[in-house]
């Protein structure tokens, strides 16, 4: 008996050596990047923590700085034509990972490969602005030649759009625009992604991945720029769990957490106070929509009533605690040239009014209806917030609904809810990205809300190639959309937020499109 | 009808002061939680000042938004409760369908029967009721609503959870149930109404069910913690009760949350943690004192 | 013998079968895709994104194209991890998981086992009170309280152990006790009413009278018999440690099935949800065969020897 527990106890100690024994090089910096990526090939990837990773595993023709502006990547330079048309980038004499030169049928090549009906990705519509590029993926045009791509050489490439697009440069910036290694795709398919086989051209290539566990960077060699790069090994934990990372940063197992879902919300009014607390305003929003197809709240004064009747204030001071910023616009201040208009402020006397008007005073008569939100402590508190205020000041019957992630989209997706809770995130530094959401039947709209005018509005826009006029155009636009349609109620702009030491670790500005490039950080000493 | 087990109210163990606390806590706090709500003087939803410790307004504090810590237990402890009733009982009838049938019968169903319980015995079950409230959750929203149930059942969860943590917990009480029919079906009176021609479900219902009571009400006291336990597993996962009634899960996987080295409100911790431990104690002690003390062997102290 | 393998195994058969089918069918009718994101999907890559999954076509196709799939071994890929095949990471996850439950599982037997023995040696004393309330109270408080607790003590006031992670020896050993705990307090207490039981018996009485010291009655002759009943609840056990290992998995941050599970029921990830389903079960039932091996020759020597 007592020989079997021995060996049975020796056997299981075996077991854990041989599962626990890694022998690797301690990483120069280590940071909490949110969840576990679904994939680091650009051409795929949707979420922030993935798309942190491919922007340092891949660099596109342009790529941001520090600050979060555009400056030359692999292009070193490039011409526009006067119409705005027309781009001509002149790519640097530079490699991939594994020693092959960078060229510009790289990119060319890759962006068929988004646009190639067959390849799902979905985002692809990123590429619509190219020159017949929405119709090659539509199927068509079926000759790859027709879409405004060409390589005019190894080192020059061609690019011409269906408007002048004043963003573009930012998009080139973008994962999905980002360059892909053909030939290793061709070699390895699908596992062209793992370690060993990913070949790549930005500042870092991939070392290791262990699903769930950590992503290793290693600095590429090859970089134009590789003498820049300070932090020659980076480790990329995947966590999902705000405690857990922020035991993991305090005990200085990890020297930045960078994902603003992974700060206990419960604490912000804590760590907001802590010397190594670093918050910016960014380009993402956090609002309620209505769905505009079902009474009540198909009547826009309704709508209006609504979002009069939130105190956006209330809501930034006693839940969110991080410094945001009650929003009454969609599109968060911040984008050059753009001021956003001032939307539906709280005022009580003039929403119980709008709801008279519409055959509802004081609330009677007015159906019950719920709020949707996915579930989450944060959406749970604020929509408890503003389910009182509706019933406190409005005299309104309100539910709350929770529903997890996946059944909330489709919900959304079928309009079978009457006010949910969203939140939209900028992808470039522009008003078009977030109105351009609730043109009629968008995929993104999901509110039922349909405008000729506003629709016509944006769509101009996008043709003008005058900024001014372009962006006095949007505001309209938006003005038609936040105060006289009112089918969304913004309610704050989000706050971009990172953990870390200020002395110890340099190269991390804040900016609005809440990038932080991973080549730009270095130690301090 | 006879009965070789000496009565639940006649054993020992009531005059064991520690039992006698346990039974005493138990029958308060399920008062508390049917009147209590209505007297701490606060609704669930009423928001008040966040994070204000323990004082003569608040007697457990505040949390995060203001509610009345309190009050919010006590509605908690409405619904593990009632989950955990629920869910016991709802198991219990499985079960002791299930080992009656088994049992009774005997042969080869007996045989079929036991070797398909061994294997549900080793299967993650819970796992399915993750699986199952996840799946079921939409469409039987959409049923309550489309057969007027909403004011009866105002949350699908609630129901999901009764049944699939009762399908989680039958297999013990399948067992014990099995076991005393063994016994039981063999004991003269049984066999006497047998040779009376009764019929075999009145037999079950009138001559061995009665029998059984006792310890089918003792494992029922131990399947209760159990539920209660499960629910707030759940709840950890985002599938327990939902809003805007709290259950002790869903407050506690809150509490969880706060416990890190910045600081910690500790009203948030120790009243829930409490609450919930102590209950579960209780329970458990009763079931566990009521089964050695109906258990002949250990009587022979 | 031989042949209660052999029934054991194929009994399991159908069990798995309608396990698979039962968790298909669920999570293939219930609402909410797959591939939804915040951002909305064309429904041309939709269709191809289906068809790439091969989640098209009648729910029959499906089902019956699914298992075929499974009768080969392939699991098929994740929906939500792309181009990871099930397989992949069940190969990756499956042993972090195996090692920390196979340590909970030895700390929780053993500890239980001592603590229910000394509890019983104790019977009615200060010790036994003490013992059975600890015992109690383990199994009184949920994981998920208990684990961030631990590290709070053990790792951030006391920097004993490491607060999370996973590759070093020391970092598996406060997960392991965390997720050890309530079963190590559930075996005491079966433990104890066990070897109560067994020190009544004739041969403990004959071991005393021949004047053995008492640590060797109670751990050479009372301890074999006794262990019994825990031998078999270590079956369910298992399987409590398997779900256990859920949470603990997720605070601690320890890349084991556990957190893949759960993420995968939440975001639909059908095949990865079939395929840890099916895991967790073949694990479980092939253990409670052996465990009731294992019984079953314990028992025989218990009888040849008396």
């Amino acid at each position: 008996m007592r020989a079997r527990l021995f060996f049975l106890t020796s056997f299981c100690l075996l077991v854990l050596f041989s599962a626990c024994t890694r022998l690797v090089e301690k990483a120069d910096f280590t940071f909490i990047n949110g969840v576990e990526p679904e994939s680091l090939d650009p051409a795929i990837v949707t979420g922030q923590p993935d798309g942190r990773i491919c922007l340092a595993l891949f660099e596109g023709l342009t790529s941001r700085n520090a600050a979060g502006a555009i400056q030359p990547g692999m292009a070193e330079r490039w011409e526009i034509s006067p119409d705005g048309k027309t781009y001509t980038f002149h790519l640097r004499d530079t490699k991939w990972s594994n020693g092959d030169p960078v060229t510009a049928h790289d990119f060319e090549k890759s962006w068929e490969r988004v646009l190639n009906p067959n390849f799902v990705s979905k985002y692809a519509e990123q590429l619509y602005y190219i020159d017949r590029g929405e119709e090659y993926k539509l199927g068509k045009v079926t000759d790859f030649k027709q879409v405004g791509v060409r390589a005019l050489d190894e080192r020059t490439l061609e690019v011409r759009l269906k408007n002048p697009t004043p963003f573009f440069l930012d998009l080139c910036s973008f994962t999905t625009l980002l360059p892909v290694h053909l030939p290793s795709i061709a070699k390895w398919g699908d596992d062209w992604i793992k370690p060993g086989k990913l070949v790549s051209n930005g500042a870092y290539q991939l070392e290791d991945w262990r699903i769930d566990n950590f992503i290793r960077l290693k600095a590429n060699p090859h970089y134009w720029r590789a003498d820049t790069v300070h932090l020659k090994i980076i480790d990329a934990l995947p966590i999902s769990n705000a405690s857990t990372a922020f035991n993991l940063f305090y005990a200085g197992k990890a020297d930045m957490i960078i994902d603003k879902s992974l700060i206990p919300t419960l604490l912000l009014s804590e760590i907001r106070n802590q010397p190594y607390f670093q918050a910016n305003p960014f380009l993402a929003t956090y609002f309620y929509r209505f769905n505009t197809t079902r009474k009540p709240f198909n009547d826009a004064r309704v709508r209006q009533a609504l979002a009069l009747a939130i105190d956006k204030e209330r809501i930034v001071t006693r839940i969110t605690k991080a410094g945001e910023q009650p929003a009454g616009s969609f599109t968060p201040p911040g984008i050059p040239g753009y001021t956003p208009p001032v939307g539906l402020e709280l005022n009580l006397a003039k929403a119980r009014e709008l709801l008279t008007q519409a055959g509802f005073p004081n609330g009677k008569g007015f159906p019950k209806f719920e709020i949707l939100y996915n579930n989450s402590e944060l959406n749970k508190q604020i929509a408890t917030e503003i389910q009182s205020m509706w019933h406190d000041q409005l005299g309104l019957q309100v539910g709350l609904r929770t529903q997890e992630w996946k059944v909330y989209l489709n919900t959304l997706d079928s309009l079978d809810y009457d006010v949910a809770r969203s939140s939209w995130v900028g992808d470039y530094n522009d008003p078009n990205t977030f109105l351009d959401c609730y043109i009629t039947d968008r995929g993104n709209n999901r509110t039922g809300y349909s405008n000729p005018e506003y629709d016509r509005l944006v769509t101009e826009a996008n043709t003008l190639h005058d900024p001014a006029a372009r962006m006095a155009k949007l505001k309209q636009a938006e003005t038609i959309l936040v105060e006289r349609d009112a089918p969304i109620a913004p309610l704050y702009y989000y706050i971009g937020i990172a953990l870390f030491d200020r002395t110890k670790i340099g190269g991390f500005e804040p900016n609005v499109v809440d990038e932080h490039p991973l080549r730009e950080l270095f130690r301090r000493n | 009808m006879t009965s070789d087990q000496p009565h639940l109210l006649k054993l020992p163990c009531w005059r064991d002061p520690s039992f006698l606390a346990c039974v005493g806590f138990v029958v308060v706090l399920v008062i508390a939680a049917i009147a209590g709500p209505s007297f701490t003087g606060y609704r669930y939803d009423e928001m008040g000042p966040q994070f204000s410790p323990p004082s003569w307004k608040h007697w457990c504090g505040t949390d995060f938004l203001g509610y009345d810590l309190l009050t919010r237990l006590l509605y908690g402890a409405r619904i593990s409760l009632l989950v955990g009733f629920v869910g016991a009982f709802v198991s219990l009838t499985i079960g002791v369908a299930y080992g009656a049938i088994s049992g009774y019968i005997g042969g080869w169903v007996d045989n079929v029967l036991m070797r398909a319980l061994d294997v549900l015995y080793s299967l993650p079950r819970i796992v399915f009721v993750i699986v199952l409230v996840a799946a079921l959750e939409k469409p039987s929203n959409i049923w309550i609503t489309k057969l007027g149930l909403h004011d009866i059942i105002p949350d699908a969860r609630l129901l999901l959870l009764f049944i699939g943590l009762g399908l989680v917990e039958w297999l013990t009480m399948a067992r014990i149930v099995r076991g005393q029919v063994l016994v039981l079906k063999e004991l003269s009176f049984v066999q006497a109404a047998k040779a009376l021609g009764q019929s075999h479900a009145r037999i079950l219902w009138q001559h061995l069910l009665p029998n059984m009571l006792g310890i089918i009400l003792i494992y029922l006291t131990l399947t209760i913690p159990v539920v209660i336990l499960e629910e707030s597993f759940l709840s950890f996962l985002g599938l327990g009760v939902q809003a805007p009634a709290p259950s002790w899960g869903s407050i506690l996987s809150e509490s969880a949350q706060y416990i890190n080295p910045l600081r910690i409100y500790w009203w948030l911790l120790v009243f829930p943690a409490g609450f919930m431990a102590l209950t579960l104690l209780a329970l458990n002690f009763i079931g566990d004192t009521l089964r050695d003390a109906l258990d002949p062997r250990s009587q022979k102290k | 013998m031989f042949t209660f393998i052999l029934r054991r195994l194929l009994l399991a058969i159908p069990v798995l079968f309608v396990v698979i089918s039962l968790t298909f069918l669920l999570m293939r009718l219930t609402p909410g895709n797959p591939f939804s994101a915040d951002r909305a999907i064309p429904p041309a890559v939709l269709k191809k994104l289906e068809a790439k999954y091969q989640l098209n076509g009648t729910l029959w196709q499906q089902y019956t194209g699914y298992l075929s799939d499974l009768a080969r071994g392939d699991l098929r890929l994740s929906t939500k991890y792309l181009n990871r095949s099930v397989n992949e990471i069940l190969a990756q996850t499956l042993p972090v998981s195996a090692t920390l439950g196979s340590l909970a599982f030895v700390i929780a037997l053993g500890s239980g086992v001592v603590l229910g023995s000394y509890a019983a040696v104790h019977q009615n004393g200060w010790q036994d009170r003490a013992a059975m309330f600890t015992a109690l109270l383990g199994i009184s408080l949920p994981a998920f309280i208990l684990a961030p607790l631990a590290i709070l003590v053990f790792a951030i006031y006391l920097p004993i152990f490491p607060v999370a992670g996973w590759g070093d020896l020391d970092q598996i050993v406060l997960p392991a006790i965390c997720l050890a705990l309530p079963f190590a307090a559930t075996i005491a207490r079966l433990m104890r009413t066990s070897m109560l039981e067994v020190l009544r018996l004739d041969f403990v009485r004959t071991a005393r009278a021949k004047g053995l010291p008492e640590h060797v009655v109670i751990f050479r002759h009372a301890l074999k018999v006794a262990i019994l009943p825990v031998v078999s609840y270590s079956g369910p056990l298992a399987a409590s440690i398997l779900t256990g290992s859920i949470v603990v998995e997720q605070i601690f941050k320890i890349p084991g099935l556990g957190p893949f599970f759960i993420n995968s029921v939440l975001n639909r990830d059908l095949f990865m949800v079939g395929g840890t389903v099916l895991v967790y079960s073949v694990t479980l039932i092939l253990f409670n065969i052996v465990v009731d091996v294992l019984y079953f020759v314990l028992d025989r020597r218990i009888k040849l020897d008396s």
